[in-house]
């Protein structure tokens, strides 16, 4: 009898904590840690793959390794590629043993070329930016299309110094404030051409440790919650566009010798940016957002969609853009929680088929766990799951990837609010509201939720609870949060 | 049985701590040691943040001057009282190592060699932190030199091109070829390049400077330094060997004694910069990637999951040593290190946190 009561008690502790994990597990997807060399500090800058399917990491203490992908993620038969990269975190591959790689100074085109196995010429392709001696300078790279490069170079930050001696143009004006740019393009991205000539691109970025180009040509950068960023924020780079964060102007051509953009007005900045096109809340769902990758054919029912992981979490964020009067914006949910994913997420690569996606983590000097080589495969069961959610003129119409069921059961809460980017670390929901929400039910795999008025500028919590797929499975996620800059006229 | 099936998927990945073998590296590859070290065989080329020993502004006239710079408080959006100072440290050097014969600093903006030393290379701990504690130490990200400097730059850059100082032209660093134990630096002086080639020479204290113009124009070389042999090879190539004498000793990072003068807010707060607390906690009030610690000592603090606690000497210590226990509400778990701290270092540091007053 004692014993069947024990029992008894411990088969409900193991249900909670099943169920508590349930609604994060997705099953449709397996998490697995890759195995590095022994004794490296698996602090991983960057991940990337060549045509041949090799997998090269570049690890940010200053060596790239390299491997063969295979089916024990215990047994990758690591080779050493090449060495003496100042914190390389962005990396692109040209051919097989030809990759560029951004590091703090420079952006340097790597060759192996007499095929030995081993990069000898570091080639110089530019310098074209400053370096001011803080530790936070770090730069991403992504390809442009045309054999040329997108360079996103990041800010730096007051918890480091600057040295008496920088390499370019310093501007005491810039070096101000809380993240700055007290040397050259600081807070820009830059386009290096195929020819050589580098441009300055977009401006306004705080740390922009994310980007990408997406199938249709698009440029994609993440920022990190900070200054001047009221959230996690994804930005779709135009040419010329101003993002938000004031310092990087001062290296704008045409802005005025001397003037301190710290000083302008709210009123002005907020005139002159452009707003991300989704707000991912900071807490709820990414804390501090890596480089964004848009999901290829092979990985699931979400192709298209783009992946964002947390540098902060154990997590992966999943956006659903949606164009709305020509202009891109969307929702963001959770893609992978938990399932034995590592914090510290900053670069992605997936395989060649789609069916893999590589995922490198670090974050330095908070602790071991946050570091280290992933991979996610797709299982080839589809979740039940939202797939999309568009703006409709009253509200949202979200659908399934499988047919749903709605019952008595099933609650829908929609609830909104706004973020106001400022000086601040950070900043809160603010003027929230609960919106009244009627759900219909018109197509299978399709639910319209009728909010009534919306509002421009305001972030749509969408929260959904006790729907199930016909065959009775659970949904994958419950919380979603719609970015609405612009309304359906 | 399904349930059984998905405590295996949540804990495979969980329990994964196993490594591959590394015995197919070479030996320079960077290890968790902040001593990383090559050999005469094969050298280590390492860039990161180098180590200035007072070059002075004639040697570095292609860099440009850093200052002062205000503090700032991101709260109010305003700066506040004092000012950050500059640091010494070269911003795009390259170090080279081949064990104990030779180390040198080779520029990327300047174009040239800027010192040299043996018996030992760098100590990242600086940059990379205190492997047993975790975490950084200190506030820049400069490493510090190991081993007897015997040569140091001076005055104009020596190489000449058709009689006048690389220091009069406009220099752009283009790259570097590594192959085996040979290392070969590229730059332009206007848009003639020079391959430069330093290696070990085989007397103590000496190393070798090999030139080569690959365009048009006759090399010349002039060093206000003595002991350099000058080997004229052709107007395109000369052959440096510098024969230098020791100018100084360095020990690497130099353990401070946190606690000089007894355990008080004073070594407190040495302790707080030596572990580069001020990172993630402010001292102004403003937010950043931990709370800040003005004001913390004796308020109450949300603890997630609806908790209120006073931060008293107890909640301080533990936060320190186990910032898990009591997370505050706002702030992610599993973000900062746990610091085992010495007994007094941790009285201290706590003594420094509760003179900070609002």
């Amino acid at each position: 009898m004692i014993y069947s009561q024990t029992f008894s008690h411990l088969k409900k502790v193991l249900v909670a904590v099943l169920l508590t994990s349930l609604p994060c597990v997705a099953s449709s997807w397996r998490v697995e840690t890759i195995a590095l060399p022994e004794g490296l500090p698996p602090e991983v800058g960057a991940v990337q793959l060549d045509k041949e399917g090799t997998l090269y990491v570049a690890l940010r203490r200053g060596d790239i390794l390299m491997a063969k992908p295979v089916a024990d993620a215990k047994k990758f038969q690591w080779k050493h590629f090449a060495s003496g990269f100042h914190n390389a975190c962005g990396m692109e591959v040209v051919a097989p043993g030809h990759l560029i790689v951004s590091q703090m100074p420079e952006l340097t085109e790597v060759k192996d070329t007499d095929n030995d196995g081993v990069a000898d010429t570091y080639r110089t392709m530019t310098d074209a930016w400053g370096v001011s001696g803080n530790y936070h300078e770090t730069n991403e790279i992504c390809s442009d299309g045309q054999g040329g490069y997108y360079i996103a170079v990041g800010t730096a930050s007051y918890n480091g110094p600057t040295f008496h001696h920088v390499r370019g143009v310093y501007s005491k004006v810039g070096r101000r404030g809380r993240n700055f740019s007290g040397v050259q393009w600081k807070g820009w991205v830059m386009h290096y051409s195929k020819d050589g000539k580098v441009t300055p691109f977009a401006k306004g970025f705080r740390m922009h440790n994310g980007i990408t180009r997406d199938s249709k040509g698009n440029i994609w950068c993440t920022d990190n919650q900070g200054d001047w960023r009221a959230t996690t924020p994804l930005y779709h780079v135009q040419k010329n566009h101003f993002y938000g964060h004031p310092s990087s102007l001062v290296w704008d051509p045409k802005w005025p010798e001397g003037k301190d953009p710290l000083k302008m007005t709210l009123k002005e900045i907020d005139a002159m940016r452009t707003r991300p096109s989704v707000q991912i809340p900071h807490v709820q769902m990414n804390r501090s957002a890596s480089e964004p990758v848009e999901i290829p054919e092979g990985f699931g029912p979400f192709a298209g969609q783009l992946l964002i992981p947390d540098n902060n979490g154990t997590r992966i964020t999943r956006v659903m853009l949606d164009k709305v009067n020509g202009q891109y914006q969307g929702s963001c949910t959770h893609f992978i929680r938990g399932q034995g994913l590592l914090s510290g997420g900053n670069r992605v690569v997936f395989s060649a088929d789609g069916k893999t996606l590589y995922t490198g983590h670090t974050v330095r000097g908070w602790g071991k766990p946050a570091e280290g080589l992933q991979r996610i495969t797709w299982l080839g069961k589809d979740p039940f799951a939202v797939k999309h959610i568009n703006l409709q003129k009253n509200g949202f119409r979200v659908s399934l990837t499988k047919p749903g069921r709605i019952d008595d059961k099933t609650f829908v809460r929609v609830r909104s609010f706004k973020y106001q980017s400022k000086w601040t670390y950070g900043g809160p929901m603010l003027d929230k509201r609960n919106e009244n929400v009627t759900i219909k039910q018109s197509v299978k795999d399709e639910i319209e939720l009728d909010v009534g008025q919306l509002e421009e500028f305001r972030v749509y919590e969408i929260f959904i609870r006790e729907m199930k797929s016909e065959k009775g499975e659970r949904l994958e996620d419950n919380v979603y949060y719609y970015t609405a800059n612009t309304l359906v006229e | 049985m399904k349930f059984r099936f998905l405590f295996l998927t949540v804990f495979v990945g969980l329990t994964a701590v196993s490594h591959a073998d590394s015995s197919t590296l070479p030996s320079t590859v960077l290890t968790y040691s902040n001593r990383p070290l090559g050999s005469p065989e094969q050298p280590l080329l390492f860039r990161t943040f180098m180590p200035d020993p007072g070059l002075g502004d004639e040697v570095l006239v292609n860099h440009h001057r850093g200052a002062n710079s205000p503090r700032y408080n991101p709260k109010v959006g305003k700066d506040v009282k004092g000012e950050f100072q500059p640091i010494d440290g070269l911003p795009a050097a390259i170090g080279v190592n081949y064990g104990s014969a030779l180390s040198y600093c080779w520029d990327t903006v300047e174009c040239r060699l800027l010192y040299a030393w043996d018996e030992g290379f760098l100590d990242m701990e600086p940059y990379w932190g205190n492997t047993q504690r975790g975490s950084r130490q200190s506030f820049g990200y400069v490493p510090k030199l190991v081993g007897s400097m015997f040569y140091k730059a001076q005055g104009k850059h020596p190489l000449l091109l058709n009689g006048k100082s690389l220091s009069d032209s406009s220099l752009s660093y283009r790259g570097h070829h590594k192959t085996g134990k040979r290392i070969i630096f590229m730059y332009a002086a206007g848009s003639t390049e020079i391959y430069c080639e330093v290696s070990p020479a085989d007397k103590k204290f000496a190393i070798n400077v090999h030139y080569t113009l690959k365009g048009e124009g006759k090399l010349g070389y002039q060093d206000t330094l003595t002991g350099h042999t000058v080997k004229r090879i052709s107007d395109r190539e000369l052959h440096i060997m510098i024969q230098g004498q020791k100018i100084a000793k360095f020990e690497g990072l130099v353990q401070q004694n946190l606690l000089e003068g007894g355990v008080n807010a004073a070594s407190g707060k040495r302790v707080f910069a030596a572990m580069a607390c001020g990172t993630c906690h402010s001292l102004d009030g403003a937010k950043s990637h931990g709370p800040s610690l003005l004001g913390v000592y004796g308020s109450k603090r949300l603890i997630k999951g609806g908790k209120e606690v006073v931060a008293d000497d107890a909640y301080i210590l533990e936060s320190i040593s186990n910032p898990n226990a009591k997370v505050v509400e706002g702030f992610p778990a599993n973000y900062m290190p746990p610091y085992t701290l010495p007994k007094e270092q941790g009285q201290a540091l706590l003594l420094y946190i509760k003179s900070l007053k609002k």
